[in-house]
């Protein structure tokens, strides 16, 4: 396997996807655009490691400063 | 700057949380092992989020309310001293459906197509069913809307994705290529989708060094006594920053007249070509990639390296003879990578000739010098050519 992926069972899916707040970001197909003062949409993303999958929403009661970058 | 800047306030209730815009993971993982973060990443290979530019850096209060979208180092410790009021937002939305393979099969929409093609990218571990699946989503999708960049790069992820399967198409990355060009097309302004592309074209034309830390990041890694992460997917000439000038006026010498040698179609060796971007324009030039797969012998590292000799009629190129240096083990089974860059003409793109010779040995020991014939062909503009007919 050459890939590096999540494997995430069904169970994991259903489970972390129930929590799924009304403004997520899943069925995105537009640009970014987070405003102020507004919700960030909440988004469950695959880890670059082989932890569980990242949700925003799990970091409720936390600020959060959430970085967008690249490596390379 | 930013570094210190969260090491110091990052005890004090801050989570941070980095969302990385990259195809492969594990260059990622060696890039977090490198500069030691300690914080969760995930990976957005689709750009899901729609992320066009990076870095962005945004401050989100305990309510989940974006405070600040240009976030700097001089904000933070403010943000994470005042306190915000709790805000009437919408409530969760528990138990909603999650079975994207039925949602799309009830309502074949682009948002729900698009959906199952995420899940089976991201989260369906299957291997090339999962891609076959993602393909065909995003196909789907792609059908009912076919100039959506969103849906043509994510496309374009999905046959890369493949591409570096054990199991693929020999396609996968031409047609990576040429729908991630087709989504650059639809928004220029995507500059997410922009270095993808130019992060495997003509070197020139780079911004910027793409992956030139690698070799100081492994460096000191292995100082700390590290082991460093391993990449799945190795690097490419042209992800690394070379600045010298493609000489289009080379005088390589192609290799003594083999016309006689015995031909592989292909059984043994097969040789997959792939031009970045996917259309060629007059006077811009291009990458192209080869890849020889080992596939039915092994390359044979105890006689003369592998050639490959490239012209073209109509365009110009910046080599014409690539040779791939043998490694140390006698026999190895390896993809071999190489590289050109194409100077496309006025008038027809045209195409590139070329042949390979080589030395390999099969598994029951026999072991023999052949030629193969190829031809790339080098596509015109993608006005010329829609999304559906690619294929």
């Amino acid at each position: 396997m050459l890939r590096a992926r999540n494997t995430v069972s069904a169970i994991a899916i259903t489970a972390i996807a129930t929590f799924l707040f009304a403004t997520d970001i899943n069925a995105q197909v537009t640009s970014y655009a987070p405003q102020v003062g507004k919700p960030h949409p909440d988004f469950i993303l695959p880890s670059i490691g082989d932890g569980e999958p990242l949700q925003l929403s799990s970091y409720r009661g936390k600020k959060v400063l959430l970085m967008h970058f690249a490596s390379w | 700057m930013w570094q210190a800047t969260i090491k110091k306030l990052a005890p004090r209730n801050l989570a941070v949380l980095g969302v990385v815009q990259e195809q492969h993971a594990e260059r990622t993982r060696l890039y977090k092992q490198w500069k030691q973060y300690d914080f969760p990443i995930a990976q957005d290979p689709v750009t899901k989020l729609g992320v066009a530019v990076v870095p962005i850096f945004i401050a989100i209060d305990e309510h989940g309310i974006v405070r600040n979208t240009r976030l700097s180092p001089r904000d933070l410790a403010k943000f994470l001293e005042t306190e915000f009021d709790a805000p009437d937002v919408p409530a969760l939305a528990r138990n909603r459906e999650t079975n994207f393979a039925k949602l799309a099969a009830e309502d074949d929409s682009v948002e729900n197509l698009c959906m199952l093609g995420d899940q089976e990218m991201l989260f369906h571990d299957s291997g090339p069913e999962s891609n076959n699946k993602a393909i065909a989503a995003y196909r789907s999708a792609l059908a009912k809307d076919p100039k959506n960049g969103m849906i043509l790069f994510r496309l374009g992820a999905a046959f890369r994705q493949r591409y570096d399967e054990q199991s693929h198409d020999d396609s996968d990355f031409d047609q990576a290529s040429k729908y991630w060009t087709l989504a650059m097309e639809a928004n220029p302004r995507q500059y997410i989708w922009r270095r993808r592309i130019e992060q495997y074209g003509p070197r020139l034309q780079k911004p910027y060094p793409f992956y030139d830390w690698f070799g100081t990041a492994i460096k000191e890694i292995k100082e700390r006594g590290e082991v460093p992460v391993k990449l799945t997917v190795e690097l490419t000439q042209s992800e690394l920053a070379d600045r010298s000038k493609p000489d289009y006026s080379n005088q390589d010498s192609m290799p003594e007249v083999t016309d006689g040698l015995e031909r592989d179609n292909g059984q043994l060796i097969s040789i997959e070509s792939t031009m970045v971007p996917g259309f060629a324009k007059p006077g811009k030039p291009a990458t192209v990639h080869l890849r020889l797969v080992a596939k039915g012998a092994k390359w044979n590292n105890e006689s003369t390296p592998l050639t490959v000799w490239v012209d073209s009629e109509s365009s110009k190129l910046s080599k014409h003879l690539l040779t791939f240096e043998n490694p140390n083990e006698a026999n190895s089974n390896e993809n071999r990578a190489l590289e050109f860059d194409v100077l496309v003409g006025e008038g027809d793109a045209g195409s590139i000739s070329g042949f390979a010779l080589y030395n390999v040995c099969t598994e029951d020991g026999v072991c023999m010098y052949r030629r193969q014939d190829f031809t790339i062909a080098v596509p015109a503009s993608a006005e010329a050519t829609s999304a559906e007919a690619m294929d």
